[in-house]
């Protein structure tokens, strides 16, 4: 295992030639793109395996678009975009300028391939905020318009009826979900019965996070439990970790009429998904971290959906949360969600 | 490399065989090749349309696929018993069947892990798990075990065939590829005295590694279940019940494919009743033991009661559901084995092959039981309108993909025929002289005490 220690050492010395990209040579101290991610990374042997191994791929792509001879101008500037896209590094890792090239370069591909303009914003956690939210069980009549505002509002496919929103009808006397029904069609409120919505919980302690592979999902630092469309390799364990039912599958190429497309859309929220990835709900991420209420919370007709920043002492969740008796759903699993029920 | 009669005869016996395929051997080969084709259609259909075109919903996120990598990882335990075990003890009778039991080992941990890549969603990020692979998930605690486990295999194998490749370097082949294969593969073993004594220190030392590294490929994988928050998974138990399940189901497949080679090669001089009676025997001990697991399993959550664990026993025990599976995987799977095997009048050949092959069946049925109840029982439960979002039913795809791994197998298992003795030819002397071992430390004692002595005589002649 020792061999070649010095060896070793020389070439690091030698090493961290900036290859491409050199304006910032000094991007080897932070985390860059997929380039510097994955390819100009100070040399050891095991990188330098690692730099191989993209260095095939690349070539081989390169090879593929090459010899494509049906791509006029504008496809040629498509695949090229598709294959920078093909090699961007974790989110997470990128730098904020990375990640406003990332979004740029996302929204030049749809005008591409769609002729439409689209916004995605790759807006941060603000300082100080982490995002909770309240529902109030004695005002929700399943009614059902937050599922609506959130399907419109999240872009999600319409072939599958995905929807990140479950509204459960029970019976008076009991909270059991094994007898309730999600899947309610007829006049709402039915007499004799209650609604409670379930969604993701946002929770501080996430089984999905935990058990991820590839760092594809993760917490940002305002509470939100967010999945990198675009590194999820599609093994939905972290659906089999939640206990909440708050992920989504794409089971097949998700499908949005164009008339029906959120155009306002951040990288981590409401964008286009692709075939064989999770998605969840974000609290609506490009909206709230713009200082908007998720679409459900807008929608709800009743006002049984609260939202806010739980560490802003005058906010209304925490009004209700110091003043309403509160519970959590399954709080025994140790999850911590940030999702409260309450009732008048 | 010089060989003994025995081993000429047998090196005789089985070169015609690779080197030659018979007429209905072409026919079961090509019937294997549907089969294999058929999953490559499927697989291109599942590639181009998503996994909408499995059984797979929202609720039911695994199938098939995990079924089956659970349980061909499982039957990979056959090499790490017999060939592990079995060689640091010493057994006499495992020569014959070690080479079968090691390629059952590394075909399966080859097509196990392929069902993994069936089931993921975007195989064109299958790079992010090696380069930017969490060691926090227990997923990546898989790809580390598995693909140790499968180096340590093959080096395994490798080790213990290197006496036959010398032999095949040796003989006179008409193909120049099989020439220079050999001559790559044997590396220059001419079986002399240092050599032996490498080999054998190395297969023991291989022997030592595998056990524990096929103990922790089978744990790691039941807590890619244990570690989640779901009933039915969520259980300290998970670990060693798979492993004993795994050596049960291994074993098992490991009596199948004697029996097979058996007829098929007509190896009844070295594939003996003996085999069968022994392995039967294992198979029979490892039965009780997976038996009392399951029993130990269920009863602890019958009896707690607590209501998400009951949620899966009343699927397990509702005739309309799965009970019958499940009195077929655990009640008649395990007790037929261990009762045949257990009556003397009953052990013969075909009857322990018979409850082997019921066993593994068994076994592929609890795999089944394990994952998908669980998974239709979530914490939250599911009123989808799409029957196939409640409860799910594999489909052809599926179906499809799941012979195509059973057909490689087979094929796989026919192609290693081709290159090497399916029984070992070349029998390796002993390493270990245990008496001239004994003697040496017997003598190297008596030398210190000698010494002892003298010394204490020495001081005592200071003294005065």
């Amino acid at each position: 295992m020792f061999f070649n220690r010095k060896k070793k050492q020389n070439k690091k010395k030698i090493s961290p030639a900036p290859l491409a990209g050199s304006a910032k040579s000094n991007s080897c101290q932070q985390p860059g793109d997929g380039f510097d991610q994955v390819i100009n990374k100070p040399l050891n042997r095991r990188s330098a395996v690692k730099g191989l191994t993209a260095g095939l791929l690349t070539g081989a792509g390169l090879l593929n678009s090459a010899c494509s001879l049906t791509s006029g101008e504008a496809g040629k500037g498509l695949a090229s975009l598709k294959w920078e896209e093909y090699f961007k590094g974790n989110y997470q890792l990128m730098t904020p300028e990375e990640k406003e090239a990332t979004v740029k370069r996302l929204e030049k591909m749809y005008e591409l391939a769609n002729g439409g303009k689209i916004k995605i914003s790759a807006k941060g956690a603000v300082k100080d905020v982490l995002y909770g939210y309240a529902f109030n069980i004695s005002k929700c009549r399943g009614y059902m318009d937050c599922i609506n505002a959130c399907i419109e509002e999240n872009n999600q496919d319409r072939n599958s009826q995905m929807q990140y929103i479950r509204i459960h009808e029970f019976k008076k006397g009991q909270m059991n979900f094994e007898l309730a029904d999600d899947n309610f069609y007829h006049q709402v409120p039915a007499a004799g019965h209650f609604y409670l919505g379930t969604q993701c919980f946002h929770c501080e302690n996430p089984p999905c996070v935990n058990v991820c592979p590839v760092k594809a999902t993760w917490k940002e630092k305002d509470g939100i439990v967010v999945i990198d469309y675009d590194w999820c390799i599609g093994c939905r364990y972290c659906q089999a970790a939640c206990p909440y039912d708050g992920r989504r599958f794409n089971w097949s190429a998700p499908h949005v009429p164009e008339n029906e497309l959120t155009k306002d859309q951040h990288y981590l929220g409401n964008r286009l998904r692709k075939k064989g990835v999770m998605e969840k709900c974000t609290f609506c991420i490009q909206r709230s971290r713009n200082g908007a209420n998720p679409a459900c919370v807008e929608a709800c007709p009743t006002g049984a959906r609260i939202f806010g920043n739980l560490l802003d002492p005058n906010s209304t969740i925490r009004w209700v949360l110091e003043n309403k008796k509160v519970f959590r759903l399954k709080e025994d699993l140790g999850t911590e969600p940030k999702f409260w029920y309450f009732m008048d | 490399m010089e060989l003994d009669a025995k081993a000429t005869r047998a090196l005789n016996y089985f070169i015609p065989q690779m080197v030659s395929i018979s007429k209905s051997g072409m026919v079961q080969v090509g019937i294997l090749l549907v089969f294999i084709l058929g999953g490559l259609y499927a697989l291109v259909v599942q590639i181009v349309e998503g996994h909408i075109v499995t059984g797979m919903r929202d609720n039911v996120v695994w199938g098939l696929y995990i079924a089956n990598f659970i349980f061909f990882i499982g039957i990979s335990y056959a090499g790490a018993l017999i060939s592990g075990i079995l060689h640091l003890l010493r057994v006499e009778w495992r020569h014959p069947i070690i080479r079968i039991a090691e390629i059952i080992t590394i075909i399966s941990t080859i097509i196990g892990p392929a069902y993994i890549l069936l089931c993921m969603g975007r195989l064109d990020r299958l790079h992010h798990l090696a380069l930017y692979g969490r060691i926090q998930s227990p997923i990546i605690w898989d790809v580390l075990a598995i693909s140790t486990y499968l180096i340590g295999s093959i080096i395994f194998l490798y080790l213990a065939s290197i006496r036959d490749l010398a032999a095949l370097r040796d003989y006179p082949f008409k193909q120049k590829w099989r020439k220079k294969l050999y001559r790559f593969l044997a590396i220059s073993f001419n079986g002399n005295a240092k050599q032996n004594r490498f080999l054998e220190r190395g297969l023991t030392i291989m022997s030592a590694i595998i056990i524990p590294l096929a103990v922790l490929v089978h744990s790691v994988l039941a807590w890619i279940f244990g570690m989640t928050l779901r009933p039915g998974w969520h259980s300290t138990i998970f670990a060693p019940y798979f492993v004993v399940a795994a050596v049960f189901s291994g074993t098992g497949v490991l009596i199948i494919a004697l029996w097979v080679f058996r007829k098929y090669y007509h190896l009844e001089s070295y594939i003996t009743k003996i085999h069968f009676n022994y392995l039967g025997i294992i198979l029979m001990i490892l039965g009780a033991l997976y038996g009392y697991f399951t029993f130990s399993e269920y009863l602890t959550s019958w009896y707690g009661s607590e209501t998400w664990d009951m949620e899966v026993l009343y699927k397990l025990f509702d005739p309309h559901e799965y009970w019958w599976w499940f009195f077929f995987s655990a009640i008649l799977g395990v007790a037929l084995p261990v009762l045949v095997i257990l009556i003397p009048k009953f052990r013969n050949i075909n009857s322990i092959t018979a409850v082997s092959v019921i066993a593994v069946f068994a076994l592929w049925v609890k795999r089944y039981l394990i994952i998908i109840p669980t998974l239709e029982t979530p914490l939250l439960p599911l009123q989808d309108l799409r029957p196939e979002y409640i409860h799910y039913t594999p489909t052809i795809i599926e179906w499809l993909l799941t012979f195509a791994g059973v057909a490689l197998f087979c094929f796989l298992f026919f192609l290693f025929s081709k290159f090497l003795p399916i029984v070992s030819v070349v029998k390796g002397e002993e390493g270990t002289n245990y008496a001239e071992l004994r003697k040496k430390v017997m003598q190297r004692v008596l030398k210190r005490k000698i010494k002892e002595e003298k010394r204490k005589a020495s001081q005592k002649l200071q003294h005065i």
